[in-house]
């Protein structure tokens, strides 16, 4: 394990730096601007974060690394894993980092209501936890040609029936929506969690049957 | 005991079907997988990594029947594929800091004596290698290790004489420890000729033959001669042959050899050669 991470670690310093600094340029952009346009700014920070993933998992792919991995003393559960390890681990620093900088700025502007920062926050846990527990899976299923376009077919999907559940008054939706942003930010974590630990073994599942 | 023990494995793919290969990698040896493109060298190797499922049969390597499922027992193994796919923007000195975390045996100073022995360029990333000194970087990877069993699979392919015979020198010097086994396998039957202890040929995914290598080159004769004086041959002595409209030339065991005839020592390639050609133009008369 501590070789696929340190591969992973230097792929991305080497080849995908360009999706952090994105990333640093919108959370810059967010914290000089706050309010409504810096909370979505710093969203399309997150989203840069996520598509790291899906870079990575390219390029393993095109090098041929992953066929390479066949012949080292490693499982491929470990495989799996490890993109599981770097993406969660780089999105969770990104998120924690967001919450500093905002809290830091929001002190340094004289205002002591954080309520803002989290809220975003969580709606960056979900939209990037869950956009890299959809596309690891279908990136290992389909590979990176087929793959990109079945994961927006699924994401449309997603968005699409829960688009329908809002405008159609979803009872559980108004409910969960209508309580205080601690019990909201629980449920959504957990609904994340449960969709990440699905998405893990499903995607080992994938690459345990897959042949070289 | 056996390095590799493959028994009656089936392996099909929609194109080509792998049928009932038996063979068996005496500890200590070196096996050479002789067969033409797409004779199923690579999926036997595929098979024996673990890297596909066969459909029948048994496979042990170093007395494990699914490396899959033990990944560990790879420590043991050193493999160079037909094409080396290490991180391309790595140089070769982090390629080693990077082995060194995969493998707990990996010893350091055996890898850098190796890339000076193999000249392989300190400041240059991978990518930016010659297909030889990837190759080069491939087999240090592999040796550094400590492996028991080496395979290679084409690893001597598309590479020039030079950086060749360095391999097959390297080889050589790897079986000196009487544990240490390698399976190799190529189209270039001159380089397994130098340094196998048995071939196995492979033709359209199956087993030819195998055997020890002295033993086939010390049994069998060349003898061209007329189509009447081939069929004074008994068909048990003949391992291939190919009837032109000037006569005949065939590969015979020494003791089918008709008195009279003169009979010349033949290569593995010539032995290999007949039996494959031999066999198309019997299915060709058929």
């Amino acid at each position: 394990m501590r070789g696929l991470l340190y591969k992973h670690f230097r792929t991305i310093a080497k080849e995908m730096w360009s999706f952090l600094l994105l990333c640093a340029v919108f959370y810059a952009v967010a914290f000089f601007a706050p309010g409504m346009e810096g909370n979505t700014t710093a969203i399309y920070g997150m989203l840069m974060m996520s598509m790291v993933i899906t870079s990575l998992l390219r390029s393993d792919e095109t090098t041929g690394w992953r066929r390479y991995c066949e012949l080292l003393p490693i499982s491929r559960k470990e495989v799996v894993t490890s993109y599981y390890l770097v993406n969660y681990g780089m999105l969770t620093g990104a998120i924690l980092l967001y919450i500093v900088l905002m809290s830091l700025g929001k002190v340094w502007r004289g205002s002591a209501d954080l309520q803002n920062v989290f809220s975003t926050a969580l709606v960056m846990v979900a939209v990037s936890f869950l956009l890299s527990a959809l596309s690891i899976p279908i990136t290992l299923k389909f590979g990176s040609v087929k793959g990109p376009a079945i994961h927006f077919a699924v994401t449309f999907m997603i968005v699409g029936v829960g688009i329908s559940l809002l405008n159609n008054g979803d009872k559980m939706v108004e409910t969960v929506a209508g309580m205080p942003l601690a019990i909201t930010g629980l449920i959504m974590i957990a609904v994340t969690a449960a969709a990440v630990l699905l998405s893990w073994m499903i995607s080992v599942r994938v690459y345990e049957k897959k042949e070289y | 005991m056996n390095a590799i023990d493959i028994r009656n494995v089936f392996k099909s793919y929609p194109e080509f079907t792998m049928q009932d290969v038996t063979l068996q990698l005496p500890e200590g040896m070196i096996l050479g997988l002789i067969g033409e493109n797409g004779s199923g060298k690579t999926t036997l190797i595929k098979l024996i990594m673990g890297m596909c499922k066969k459909d029948a049969g048994a496979i042990e390597v170093l007395g494990c029947s699914d490396l899959a499922g033990n990944p560990a027992m790879k420590e043991e193994i050193g493999v160079v594929p037909d094409e080396v796919f290490l991180p391309p923007f790595m140089k070769a000195e982090e390629i080693g800091v990077l082995a060194a975390k995969f493998y707990r045996s990996w010893d350091a100073a055996r890898y850098r004596e190796l890339l000076d022995m193999l000249r392989i360029p300190l400041k240059t990333p991978f990518k930016d290698l010659s297909k030889g000194n990837k190759m080069r970087c491939g087999f240090a990877c592999a040796l550094s290790h400590r492996p028991k069993l080496l395979i290679l699979d084409e690893a001597t392919a598309g590479l020039d004489p030079i950086v060749r015979d360095e391999i097959l020198d390297l080889l050589t010097d790897f079986t000196r420890q009487e544990d240490h086994s390698i399976l190799i396998s190529s189209h270039i039957v001159s380089d397994l000729e130098r340094v196998c202890d048995y071939v196995t040929f492979l033709h359209e995914g199956s087993v030819l033959l195998t055997q020890e290598k002295d033993l086939l080159k010390e049994e069998c004769r060349k003898i061209v001669c007329s189509v009447r004086e081939l069929s004074a041959i008994p068909q048990e002595a003949l391992v291939g042959k190919r009837e032109t409209p000037y006569g005949a030339e065939c590969i015979v065991r020494k003791w089918g050899v008709p008195e009279g005839v003169n009979a010349s020592p033949v290569s593995l390639e010539e032995i290999y050669v007949m039996m494959v050609k031999g066999e198309a133009h019997e299915r060709a008369a058929i």
